[in-house]
């Protein structure tokens, strides 16, 4: 007697094995169901087809691609051998691969599903991919033979276990809307044009009993195959409350006497510092210098750039007394460049918290913000992916420092793209001409637990640092660096 | 050849179990409802008969309600299936159904042919070629 079989109602679900497309399908793949990804030529669904069986294959799995008209396969074989993904052991072995069309063109729908069952029994496949769906839907003699051939793979799949990719470049729309609609899931692939690049993208449009993160996905083909970046503000930072009050956070210092003084100690844990200024005002020294101060205390910092080389900063540094090459060396400072020429924001941003979480990073420099603005295709996604991030970072408890250029030298520039809110701190570093010299000054426009010195300082930037000078009618709020005197022999990491 | 009277209104399900049995070496007929399949039970005499519950005409309970009463199908096992719980599917006004299985849908093929083999046996051998 069997049971009544409470287990095989609930379907499992296997990882896909490619890189973020697990988040936004939110688990992977149901074992059984069918799924049709539809793109236009060129789009990669082939690779992204293939890859899926060769990670299937590795983590155990079986699988069969069955082509229809598509290239032949030691040609798709040869296209496929670059990528990281592909293994040769498993060609013939875990996966194998079948011409279906002389079944199609022979036996039509019925002889294309024939074979089907046949090869997923078979090899007994617990993936079967099939590449050119095209085909079989221009073979068929009306879109109500499409759909009773999906709906007799869909049951047979089921039944076997064996889930099931459809691969189309459909152009036929009434095939594609009856497939649509008989399908589990539905997964398109997009390329659109920025400017003269192009930009990939992902979609779920359909997924039958489970979630998944909605709207386009930037997705990229390297020699690693397929990597999916679910859109930042899709999912991270949604969980993050703002009652986490900053007030009563512990402050993280500058090591910039007087900076630290204006902001009544230093900036708070978790807190995100926004450093406006013109080219060369300094804005990346005060980040540099955020995190020599946590280095000095054994606390990990990162410096996340996009316009600037290592090299150079570490000697701009060292001009101003700042020597980081011992902190990097003990590995409390880390230096991540990146370009944000054809860069997606969503992949910048998964690395740069991988590397926080990774390394335990717990002060943080953005240089500058203009890296990512520049690498979001659609400008209009910049506020929400800036939340999310900025979530990100204070559920993390990071200090996080962001430069940002102001296109004025003198006049005060509050930062245009709606960040203000997101901000709990905003430095101002200005260049103000005084008879007939320029003095550079800074201030304080924002502090949200508004206990620092909000007027404005003169500072100068020499051999000594950073200097900031007592506010007029003010008493002195100390030398350039804090303590600098007694600090002279502790600028290496086990200095405290 | 062991003969299976399968009787479900979910075709696809039906082409697709017909054709894995037939397979295993099995004689298969169908029937879409209760009353079809009663009427097949008669002239087909088969050794097993597997059906869905919620039909239309007739259904699961009724076929093997309308089975029971006849004395040379009384002691034939039945398999019934189900997209609801067993307790739900063999019951209901006219009191509590004995059937030898019960399988709940969405099954796997493994699960539905070992249940098969522990009623009546396996089949006459597989009928594919490789």
């Amino acid at each position: 007697m069997t049971d009544d079989g409470r287990t095989s109602t609930t379907i499992e679900r296997f990882p896909t094995g490619i890189a973020g497309l697990d988040t936004i399908l939110q688990g992977g793949l149901y074992r059984g169901s069918v799924y049709l990804f539809l793109a236009k030529p060129g789009t990669g669904k082939t690779i992204l087809g293939n890859q899926l069986c060769f990670s299937h294959v590795a983590a155990g799995g079986r699988a069969v691609v069955v082509t229809l008209l598509t290239e032949s396969h030691s040609r798709l074989i040869a296209h496929l051998r670059p990528f990281a993904f592909f293994d040769p052991a498993s060609v013939g072995a875990g996966l194998s691969y079948v011409t279906g069309y002389q079944a199609l063109e022979s036996g039509k729908l019925k002889g294309l599903l024939s074979l089907l069952r046949q090869v997923v029994r078979d090899q007994k496949a617990t993936l079967l991919v099939l590449d050119g769906f095209v085909t079989a839907g221009a073979m068929s003699e009306s879109e109500l033979d499409v759909k009773k051939f999906v709906h007799e793979l869909q049951s047979f799949v089921e039944l076997i276990g064996c889930t099931t990719i459809l691969l189309t470049g459909a152009s036929d729309a009434g095939v594609q809307y009856a497939v649509r609609t008989m399908v589990d899931g539905l997964v398109e692939l997009h390329v659109d044009s920025a400017g003269m690049a192009a930009v990939r993208s992902l979609e779920v449009t359909k997924s039958r009993g489970s979630a998944a993160l909605m709207g386009r996905h930037p997705f990229e083909i390297t020699d690693a195959g397929v990597t999916v970046f679910p859109r930042m503000e899709s999912h991270v930072g949604k969980l993050v409350s703002r009652d986490d009050s900053l007030v009563g956070a512990p402050v993280a210092e500058f090591g910039i006497a007087g900076l630290d003084a204006m902001f009544g100690g230093g900036v708070r844990r978790g807190s995100l510092t926004l450093v406006l200024g013109a080219p060369a005002s300094g804005k990346t020294l005060v980040g540099l210098n955020l995190l020599a101060e946590g280095a000095r205390q054994s606390e990990r910092g990162l410096y996340f750039g996009f316009f600037e080389a290592a090299v150079d900063l570490r000697e701009r540094a060292r001009a101003t007394g700042l020597d980081l090459s011992d902190f990097e060396a003990a590995g409390l400072i880390d230096m991540m460049w990146q370009s944000p020429v054809d860069a997606i924001a969503d992949a910048l941003a998964v690395r740069l918290v991988t590397t926080l979480r990774e390394r335990g990073i717990r002060r943080l420099v953005i240089d500058g913000l203009g890296g990512f603005k520049d690498s979001l295709v659609f400008a209009e996604r910049w506020g929400r992916f800036f939340l999310a991030l900025s979530h990100e970072l204070r559920a993390m408890g990071v200090v996080t420092i962001l430069t940002d250029e102001t296109r004025t030298l003198g006049e005060f520039e509050i930062p245009g793209h709606g960040l203000t809110a997101m901000l709990d701190n905003i430095l101002c570093l200005r260049h103000v001409e005084v008879r007939t010299g320029i003095r550079r000054v800074l201030s304080i426009i924002k502090q949200r637990d508004g206990v620092g010195d909000t007027s404005p300082h003169a500072f100068s930037i020499d051999a000594r640092g950073i200097v900031v000078s007592p506010a007029h009618g003010a008493r002195a709020t100390g030398g350039s660096r804090k303590g600098a005197k007694a600090t002279k022999g502790r600028r290496g990491p086990s200095g405290r | 050849m062991k003969t299976i009277l399968l009787v479900d209104d979910e075709y696809a399900l039906v082409e697709n179990l017909t054709e894995l049995l037939q397979d295993e070496g099995y004689r298969v007929v169908a029937a879409g409802n209760g009353k079809d399949g009663l009427a097949r039970l008669r002239s087909e005499n088969p050794e097993l008969v597997v059906t869905d519950n919620m039909m239309p005409m007739a259904d699961g309970r009724d076929l093997v309600r309308g089975m029971r009463e006849l004395e040379e199908f009384r002691s034939t096992p039945v398999v019934m299936m189900s997209a609801t719980t067993r307790a739900v599917a063999l019951s209901d006004a006219r009191g509590k159904l004995e059937v030898s299985a019960f399988l709940r849908k969405p099954f796997r093929w493994e699960q539905f042919l070992e249940t098969v083999v522990s009623l009546i046996g396996p089949g006459d051998g597989a009928r594919r070629v490789p």
